[in-house]
Parts: structure tokens; C-alpha cells; sequence
């Protein structure tokens, strides 16, 4: 958590590798990879996953077809052989389900058109299929109605085991409320300058940033 | 400056107005007045009132000797591209086809010579290129369609085989009648050799009547395919027209569509898929002589490498053509540094009381979008090809007939994968 402008979004950038970002120093270890010497796509084969603030429209290019792809890329880099049209629109479908996306609105491109809300459930649609390592979830919550706030918290503690990890980016409670976190950071300035457990968020809730900087 | 395509037995055909040669050819007279509009014209370059070529380096016509081919026998047909699987197909080889094939196709009329308005809808004056097919086709086909082929499809698939540099002028001249409906497949397979084909297809819809014209054309890298469709529109009638044209050497597709009837309609859609150092010319006009008719230009370019494409379009409007609606947009994806594209747009409208409307981008894939893709695991060159893929579809699903969509399809996914974007 952090007030506008602190660098959460450029510290998941960072993390997922997009170009536009060049890091001076350091080095980002995960697992047995340093992150920063790799391209976004091998970070993503890796288990790195980004759930973005603003996701692209992609016009001409069907949800289904692109999560295809993405998800035999992932297969291909492990070894497997690539699932069947069969095999994986059974899974597809299951969880476009769970997570309450009419199957109507996947006809369409992807994200084309889409309502802010719709955008995000399929973000998190994308990180049901790919089942990340690593999930970073930029303010995923802003702009959901109750529903979807309770559909996406569902899906991050079904995925949630002790071989994954989820840095939730978030300006709200609410969806603390679904998903109760390990540790909660405070970074300003791009500088984490407090650390605590869920309890930090209700200080931040009735007293600000203020008392942090 | 005016360019001649470089035909070694000019001086022969030049003979034609003595009636020397081929007394007997029934469009002797026409070729005679074509040939002397083609000596006129030549293939303008530069200058002012060019606007047609000029971005196009059509110097190659020059270097090369084109010959022509005259001995009808020469070609027996023994060329045949693995599509004739198609049904209904006419199959025009080197230019030429033998009309008999037209005979065993119900609902199919061979037109007598009084019956046939040649170049009454592609105007010899109009271009250089008409008038050089118009002095040269062969035997043109010539037919109506009938009720009893409606609904059915009609398949023309050119090829020649890859010898020499040879001149084809394939012609066509259908008129459909008043309320038929078909789809007519063109097909054209280029042969791997520095072949100019110039190809003038004319057709009329009378009143009522349905076109879905698919055109793909898959080109060679030495072929040169110049493609005019001219198409006159009666009352009520509508006409659709979806293209998909890949990299010949140079090649171009050019369409004009007058609407000469209140309530026709016309729908022209078309993708130009560039590579290498081809260049590829659209040229798209609609003229809109009478009130209440509509059309749509909707064009798309994928443009790689050294590549060049032209695309001009325009909406002509006549003075009594009220109530006219017209649309125009033209979309560039740019895959490479080195490729270009000029797009030149037009509206020339003379009536107050129409609706109007054009627009044209050119850009390179978004960042933004690629970086999406590779956030999900698909690495750069993958969701580059389906970023591509995706953008071309949009034309490429407007195909109407599922089969000869297929043909379109496996070309581009042929191509796609042996690209290299930078
Ligand atoms: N390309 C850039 N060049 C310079 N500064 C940038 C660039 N991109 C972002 N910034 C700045 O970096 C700072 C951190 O931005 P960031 O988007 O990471 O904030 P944030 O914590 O996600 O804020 P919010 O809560 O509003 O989403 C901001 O001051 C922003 O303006
Ligand atoms: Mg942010």
C-alpha cells in the first residue's frame, strides 16, 4: 500500500520486466533466477504474473486463442506436451465460470470493449489458467463491484498455497476483507518504510500516509 | 513521362489495324481502337495527373522483353494448380481458357458477340493498363448469369506456368440477371516467373441482383499481377467484394464501382500483405451517379521489410446523387523500418444533402499491446504473428465462402511464420 504516486506500480513493472524500465542496479532473485537478466516473456515462464491496471485491447485476437497460446508457451518451457483443443477448453470454460465471465463476452476480442470491471475479472481469469509462482495484482480491486471483489478473493485463496506467493497492490480494505494477507507494506517514495500485518491497514484507513512520512 | 511495358512483338500487333492479322477475331475492331488509346496512353509514371502510379517504381516493365502468347495451342492446360478441387471452376491458364468449359454449367449463358458490351464498364480511357489488356486478351469470357445458377458459386483460378516473360491479359465479362445472387471466387496463382498478367474483369448487376466477390491472390516473387475489377450497379442490387492480395513482385488491385442505380449498395474490402521489396497499389473508386445509393471502402495493409503499398481511394459523388452515404478507411500496420506506405484518401462530392466519411492510420504494432502478450508467456515473435494474424483477420473473415476463406487463411499462416519483424 502507498499513496499515489509512491512507486507500486513501478515496482511491479520492474518485477515483470517491461522494457521501459531500466534498472541501474541490483538484482531481483527468484527461485534459483535472477529476474533482471531475463525478458518479460522467460520471467513469465518462470511464474512471474502481472495482473495490470489498464490491460490492452487486442483487436482481432479472441481470449480464447491468446490464452492458448500463452498457456502453451508455458507448457513447451516445462516440457509438456501442448493441451488439446479438447483438454484445455474444458479447463477454460471451468474457469471462466468460476470466476463469473459470460462466455458471451469472450466471442469478442480480447479486453475490446470491455467494461473496467470485465477487464479485471479476466485479468484474473488469465492468472486461474496460467497459475503463477509469483502473482502480482495492481490494484486489481479498484472498480469492482461486490461481486467480483468477492470472485477475485476467492480465486487468490484457491490458488494460494505455500509454493505461491501474491503482492496485492491495493488503495482499500475491501479486498483485505477476502484475502487476508501475510504481511502488509507501506512504500512512499519508493522506499518501504513500514512493514506490519493486516493491522496496518486499519491505522492507514483512519489516519493517512501522513504519520509515515 | 509515359512507360510502355516492353513488349518484344509490339511492331506485330501494331499490324493489327492493317487487318493483316487475325481478320477473323471478332473483337478485331475493338482491339484495333484499344491498341491505339493504349499507343495515347502508356503507363503515366510522373508528372501532374498521375496520380495512379507514381509511387510505384514500374521501371521493371521496361527492363523486361515481354513476348506474347498467340498460338492458342501452345498452352494445353496442362498447368493446373492443385485448387481446382473447387467446384464450378473455370480455369484460366496463361491468359486463356477454352469458353466450352462454360457450356456444361447450368444456369451459365455464353454470350453472343452482339450481346457484349466489352469495355463498356472498364473504359480503355480510363487507364493505360485497360487499354493494354483490352488490345491484347485473347479470347474473352463472356457469360451471363442466370436464376438457375442462384446462389451457386463460381470459381476462376488463374495460373500459367513459370516459363519465360510473358504478357497475360485474362478477360472477363459477366452480367448477372435481375434478382440472381451469387459468389464468384477469383483465385489467382502466380507462376514463379516474370510473368505481367493484366487481368479486366467487368461485370454488371442488373437491377436486384447479389455479388460476393472474393479475390485472393497469391503472388510470386517475380510475378506481376495487375488486377481491375469494374463493376456497374443497377437498381437495388448490392455488391460485395472482399481481397486478399500477397506480395507479387508488383502488383495492384484496382476496383471501381459505379453506382448507377437508386438503392444499390456496395461493401469493398480488401487486405494487402506486403514482403521483400515488393509494391503493391490499391486503387479503389465509387462513383456515385444516382440518389440513395451507399457504399463502403474498408482496406487494410500489413506492410514488412522493404515493402511499399499505395493506397488511393476515392468517393465521387454526383451532383444529383443525394442522400449518397459513403464511408472510406484505410488501416497500416508497419512491420519494418524500410517499409512504406502512402495512403491517399479522396472525397469529391458535388450534392449537398450526403453522408460522408474517411479516415486513414498508419502505425507499428503497439508496445503497450506486445508487452501484454509477453506478459502472459508468448514470446516476442509469436505474439508479434498473432498481433499480425488478428489485424488481418478482421478483412480476411469477410470472406463469404468458407472454402476458398480457407485458401486466404493458409497462406497467411504460411507466410507469417517465415517474417522477421524488427
Ligand atoms: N516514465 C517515467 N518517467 C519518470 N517518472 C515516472 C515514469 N513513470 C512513472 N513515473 C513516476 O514515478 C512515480 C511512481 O509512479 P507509480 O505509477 O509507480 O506510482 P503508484 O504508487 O503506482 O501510484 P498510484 O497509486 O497512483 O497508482 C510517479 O511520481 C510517476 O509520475
Ligand atoms: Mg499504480
Amino acid at each position: 500500500m502507498g499513496p499515489n504516486g509512491g512507486g507500486k506500480s513501478t515496482l511491479v513493472n520492474v518485477l515483470a520486466g517491461r522494457s521501459s524500465y531500466t534498472l541501474d542496479s541490483g538484482r531481483i532473485d527468484f527461485e534459483s533466477n535472477n529476474l533482471i537478466s531475463m525478458t518479460i516473456d522467460e520471467r513469465a515462464r518462470a511464474g512471474v504474473f502481472m495482473a495490470f491496471q489498464y490491460p490492452s485491447e487486442i483487436p482481432g485476437v479472441r481470449p480464447w486463442q491468446f490464452l492458448k497460446a500463452a498457456t502453451d508457451s508455458h507448457r513447451k518451457s516445462e516440457g509438456l506436451p501442448e493441451y488439446s483443443v479438447r483438454d484445455f477448453s474444458k479447463i477454460y470454460d471451468s474457469n471462466l465460470k468460476e470466476i463469473g465471465i459470460d462466455s458471451e463476452l469472450m466471442k469478442r476480442s480480447l479486453n475490446d470493449g470491455f467494461s473496467g470491471g470485465e477487464k479485471k475479472r479476466n485479468e484474473i481469469f488469465q492468472m486461474m489458467m496460467l497459475k503463477p509462482k509469483l502473482a502480482l495484482l495492481d490494484e486489481t480491486d479498484s472498480g469492482l463491484d461486490v461481486d467480483a471483489l468477492k470472485a477475485v478473493g476467492n480465486a487468490v485463496n484457491k490458488l494460494r498455497d505455500d509454493r505461491r506467493s501474491f503482492l496485492i497492490v491495493t488503495h482499500y480494505q475491501r479486498l483485505l476483507d477476502h484475502v487476508k494477507p501475510d504481511f502488509v507494506h507501506i512504500l512512499i517514495d519508493g522506499k518501504i518504510v513500514e512493514s506490519g500485518n493486516h493491522k496496518l491497514v486499519k491505522k492507514i484507513e483512519s489516519s493517512g500516509y501522513e504519520s509515515f512520512s | 513521362m509515359k512507360v510502355f511495358p516492353n513488349i518484344e512483338n509490339l511492331q506485330h500487333y501494331q499490324d493489327l489495324k492493317d487487318q493483316t492479322v487475325k481478320s477473323s477475331d471478332k473483337f478485331g475492331e475493338f482491339k484495333r481502337q484499344s491498341f491505339k488509346t493504349f499507343l495515347e496512353k502508356g503507363l503515366p509514371v510522373s508528372g501532374k495527373g498521375n496520380e495512379r502510379w507514381k509511387y510505384l517504381d514500374l521501371r521493371s516493365l521496361v527492363k523486361t522483353k515481354y513476348k506474347l502468347l498467340e498460338d492458342l495451342n501452345k498452352t494445353d492446360n496442362k498447368f493446373s494448380p492443385d485448387v481446382i478441387f473447387l467446384q464450378n471452376a473455370i480455369s484460366i491458364v496463361n491468359g486463356q481458357v477454352d469458353s466450352k468449359i462454360l457450356s456444361s454449367m447450368k444456369g451459365i449463358k455464353v454470350l453472343e458477340v452482339d450481346e457484349i458490351d466489352i469495355g463498356g464498364v472498364a473504359d480503355n480511357n480510363e487507364d493505360g493498363m485497360i487499354a493494354l489488356n483490352s488490345s491484347f486478351f485473347i479470347e474473352p469470357l463472356c457469360f451471363r448469369i442466370t436464376e438457375d445458377f442462384n446462389y451457386a458459386n463460381l470459381n476462376i483460378v488463374f495460373s500459367g506456368d513459370s516459363e519465360g516473360q510473358r504478357l497475360d491479359c485474362p478477360r472477363l465479362f459477366i452480367e448477372i440477371d435481375s434478382g440472381v445472387e451469387v459468389t464468384i471466387n477469383e483465385l489467382h496463382v502466380s507462376p514463379s516467373a516474370d510473368v505481367l498478367k493484366v487481368s479486366v474483369l467487368e461485370i454488371i448487376l442488373q437491377e436486384g441482383s447479389k455479388v460476393l466477390h472474393n479475390i485472393v491472390v497469391n503472388g510470386s516473387k517475380y510475378s506481376k499481377d495487375f488486377l481491375f475489377t469494374r463493376i456497374s450497379q443497377n437498381k437495388n442490387s448490392y455488391f460485395k467484394s472482399v481481397s486478399y492480395s500477397d506480395a507479387p513482385s508488383l502488383g495492384a488491385n484496382d476496383i471501381k464501382v459505379c453506382m448507377n442505380g437508386e438503392y444499390s449498395e456496395c461493401d469493398l474490402r480488401g487486405l494487402y500483405f506486403t514482403t521483400g521489396s515488393s509494391q503493391f497499389n490499391t486503387h479503389v473508386v465509387v462513383d456515385h451517379n444516382v440518389p440513395y445509393t451507399k457504399s463502403n471502402q474498408f482496406y487494410k495493409g500489413i506492410l514488412t521489410d522493404n515493402s511499399r503499398a499505395v493506397f488511393s481511394g476515392k468517393i465521387l459523388v454526383k451532383r444529383d446523387a443525394q442522400k449518397t452515404y459513403a464511408t472510406q478507411k484505410d488501416l497500416n500496420l508497419l512491420m519494418s523500418k524500410g517499409a512504406e506506405i502512402d495512403t491517399k484518401p479522396s472525397l469529391e462530392i458535388y450534392a449537398d444533402d450526403v453522408e460522408c466519411f474517411h479516415g486513414a492510420t498508419a502505425g507499428h504494432v503497439d508496445e503497450n499491446t506486445l508487452y501484454y502478450m509477453m506478459s502472459r508467456g508468448i514470446d516476442k515473435d509469436r505474439a508479434t504473428q498473432i498481433l499480425v494474424r488478428g489485424f488481418a483477420d478482421e478483412i480476411i473473415n469477410d470472406i463469404s465462402d468458407k472454402s476458398f476463406r480457407k485458401i486466404a487463411v493458409e497462406q497467411i499462416d504460411k507466410i507469417l511464420p517465415s517474417l522477421s519483424f524488427q
